[in-house]
């Protein structure tokens, strides 16, 4: 039988924990309860591991968010055009 | 023999403050390395938010010109990233509200609902304290290229799309683009407590349809 710490934390909210357990933002003691609960529960353990693969997995979207061809670098144009305004704005404001 | 001078501490984060006077003096070739570093960034952020890559370029297009027309009243409190940023967030949630009403939001939650990372149903036990009764799947026995497979990106590009818009922003700059919290709540005007609010229903909606893909129960 489990023994219960009077901060002991069930699954249910350690799943509402687990953002602010991985950026750090948890007072001390609620980061124990966590660390003990992660330690004897293999499911939370997994829910763990599956919010780390989440986090990598979205990382990986960069470059293809559309389901269209990835934008094209900036055409040597639109940097002109883009300079080109700068250069107007400068002269526009310093005249 | 010489003593060596101390070399003066380097700042951190670098500091900007000279390249940012060469935009001021109207130096263009600055002005052309800080579009071309920002660029991508810039496009592949607004393109998540507009219905279209035209639209997004038109995003960015807008945001350089608002860079131009603001450089002098900008005041270096942040860094320049998180003020284009910025730039680039208001004009595209802007458009966003002109093309929203043609555009089904599909019916994931809004930012404000109240909303469990995990269904109740899933749990057995005193309401909000439950333990798990249909565990979470064993992925780390699933091969690398199930989990990373072409398939499995493209639902998380379809979900992240359909994210309130505040959490959007939140999951693209931190988990996409790779910020740190801090420019994150500068860019986009949120508390650390609400941008973790945020990160905590973007990520767990992420999970629980990655959930649906790669295998519910053991
Ligand atoms: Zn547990």
């Amino acid at each position: 039988m489990r023994v219960l710490f009077r901060r002991d934390i069930e699954c249910q909210q350690f799943v509402e924990l687990i953002t602010d357990y991985l950026e750090g933002a948890l007072p001390r003691g609620l980061v124990k309860a966590v660390d003990r609960h992660i330690a004897a529960c293999p499911d939370c353990t997994e829910y763990l591991a599956q919010m780390r693969r989440t986090i990598q997995i979205t990382g990986h979207i960069d470059g293809q968010i559309k389901g269209e061809p990835p934008p094209q670098p900036l055409p040597d144009e639109m940097l002109d055009a883009l300079q080109k305004a700068f250069e107007e704005f400068h002269n526009s404001a310093g005249a | 023999m010489s003593v060596p001078l101390p070399l003066p501490p380097r700042p951190l984060p670098p500091d900007e403050s000279s390249f940012v006077e060469r935009l001021r003096k109207g130096d263009s070739r600055a002005f052309r390395e800080l579009v071309t570093l920002h660029q991508a960034s810039l496009i592949r952020l607004a393109s998540s938010f507009v219905p279209s890559n035209a639209v997004a370029e038109e995003v960015v297009q807008e945001t350089w010109i608002a860079v131009i027309r603001g450089i002098d009243k900008f005041e270096q409190r942040s860094t320049l990233k998180t003020w284009i940023t910025r730039i680039l967030v208001n004009i595209a949630r802007t458009k966003g509200v002109k093309e929203r009403r043609t555009v089904p939001m599909g019916s994931l939650l809004s930012d404000t609902a109240d909303h469990a990372a995990v269904s109740p149903d899933r749990f057995s036990g005193p309401p909000g304290r439950g333990e798990w009764s249909q565990p979470p799947a064993r992925w780390s026995e699933l091969p690398e290229e199930v989990v990373l497979s072409g398939a499995t990106i493209a639902l998380v590009i379809d979900t992240v799309r359909l994210l309130p818009e505040q959490q959007k922003w939140v999951v693209m700059l931190r988990d996409v683009e790779d910020w740190s919290s801090s420019d994150v709540c500068d860019a986009l005007g949120l508390t650390e407590g609400n941008q973790r609010v945020l990160l905590h229903r973007g990520r767990s909606t992420l999970r629980s349809m990655l959930e649906g893909r790669l295998g519910v129960a053991s």
